[in-house]
């Protein structure tokens, strides 16, 4: 049995207050959600997350900000979080918004060893702000800078016992671009199968991104 | 009679062109599926991961529960789709790899600008992948509701902030279509309901009538 398995409490001891988390998942669809309720008994605080949206008040990871665990989040999207809204509204939670687009490159960046990305997207808008500017051949450019978190929580459907993950169907979402920007990646998972079972041609998460595994 | 949603949906599905790989926001823009015709091959792009969208099966004991949509709704997958993560999405978005969008929006201005993200102090739910999809499209249509609750919508200049600059191609309200070409906006079509005069006092852009203007019987569409 590999030592990557452990038990969720285990996984949520790794959490502690005032680190940057990663969370799979798009509106809390194909997302760590067992370990998200379980980070909810925990006392950790002034979080900081990079996830697709903020999911919802009562589902996902946007309970975390119901129990104003966390300090900051940079998504694309707070529409369907009520919490969300209210907080930022009241000025009691930052969000860096990032159109969905950037995030997920400035996550590769972060993962790949890249400085950041140049885009024209959010040019002439209010996310180009504080932000530099570059010419290449001509067409400006905004600079998004790259992505890191300590811990990236990510949620595939099988694993084997090395951590080769596979996220079924519609849940693939950031679950296969986190493990690359994380220092710690741990993955929840439905099933975990024997190391040879599964096969090579079609596996999401290479092993070697992946340092634990829960399976829920 | 088709209510007024039905109507600016109705007639966005007929600016979607054979083979088109198309991209439908959530709320009214949704609905332009149930428009589109089966033989036009319209292929749906879900932004949260994949191509071939189609609506959850009727029978939901059949429905795949990893299979949602882009509003985490039940959904299924066509024959031929394919799957993929969000980074591969928001490239195929961008990279112009989806030819039309049919997003909702807030406000449109005469300069084909659109603010769809935020509400200055009051709403602010984010841009989600709308500023990749209209980066990339080659046509972006905005289906919007004229006015809302007396706020006029169709505006010389955005007042909330805007999505993109200058992206928007096409305009489709309840009660007029306006295409927006080399920086000018034209009011192509307008419904037998309202009278140029009474679409003017709620239309505050700068906008030119089209010589072939074209009056849409409300009673037909």
């Amino acid at each position: 049995m590999s030592d990557k398995i452990i038990s969720i409490d285990d996984a949520v001891k790794k959490i502690v207050s005032g680190m940057t988390l990663m969370i799979g998942g798009f509106l809390a669809v194909g997302a760590p959600n067992t370990i998200m309720d379980a980070l909810l008994d925990c006392d950790i605080k002034d979080l900081t997350v990079i996830a697709t949206t903020s999911a919802f008040a009562d589902k996902g990871w946007g309970k975390l900000i119901s129990q104003r665990k966390v300090k900051k989040a940079i998504v694309s999207h707070i529409g369907t979080n009520t919490e969300t809204i209210k907080q930022f509204n009241a000025g009691e939670i930052e969000v860096e918004f990032a159109s969905l687009g950037s995030l997920s490159d400035r996550i590769r960046a972060g993962g790949t060893g890249l400085g950041g990305i140049l885009t024209r997207v959010g040019l002439g808008t209010l996310l180009e702000k504080d932000k530099q500017k570059v010419t290449v051949d001509g067409v400006e450019y905004l600079i998004e800078t790259p992505l890191r978190a300590d811990v990236s929580i990510v949620r595939a459907s099988t694993s084997d016992e090395y951590g080769n993950l596979i996220c079924r169907r519609s849940t693939r979402n950031f679950n296969t671009l986190m493990p690359y920007a994380s220092d710690l990646c741990i993955a929840e998972v439905g099933e975990i199968i024997k190391v040879g079972e599964m096969d090579t041609d079609f596996i999401h998460v290479q092993h070697t991104l992946v340092d634990y595994i829960v399976k829920v | 009679m088709i209510d007024k949603r039905g109507r600016i949906a109705s007639r966005i599905a007929r600016e979607i062109k054979k083979g088109s790989v198309v991209n439908l926001g959530i709320g009214i823009p949704l609905d332009v599926a149930k428009y589109v015709s089966p033989e036009l091959g319209i292929i749906f792009h879900s932004e949260n991961g994949f191509v071939n969208l189609e609506k959850a099966p009727d029978d939901m004991s059949r429905w795949d529960k990893d299979v949602t949509n882009a509003g985490a709704a039940p959904a299924s997958i066509g024959l031929g789709g394919a799957f993929f993560d969000l980074e591969r999405s928001l490239c195929m978005m961008r990279g112009g790899h989806v030819n039309v969008c049919v997003l909702g929006g807030l406000q449109v201005d005469s300069t084909g600008s659109v603010a769809n993200w935020m509400i200055p102090g009051k709403f602010t739910p984010g841009p989600g992948g709308s500023m990749e999809v209209m980066h990339g499209a080659e046509k972006v249509i905005i289906a919007m509701e004229h006015t809302s609750k007396g706020d006029l919508k169709v505006l010389d200049k955005c007042t909330f902030p805007v999505s993109a600059v200058g992206a928007v191609n096409v305009l489709v309200t309840e009660y007029a279509l306006f295409e927006f070409i080399d920086g000018k906006m034209i009011l192509r079509e307008i419904t037998s309901d309202i009278s140029l005069e009474e679409l003017k006092k709620i239309t505050p852009a700068d906008y030119i009538v089209a010589d072939n203007l074209k009056i849409n019987d409300v009673a037909v569409s």
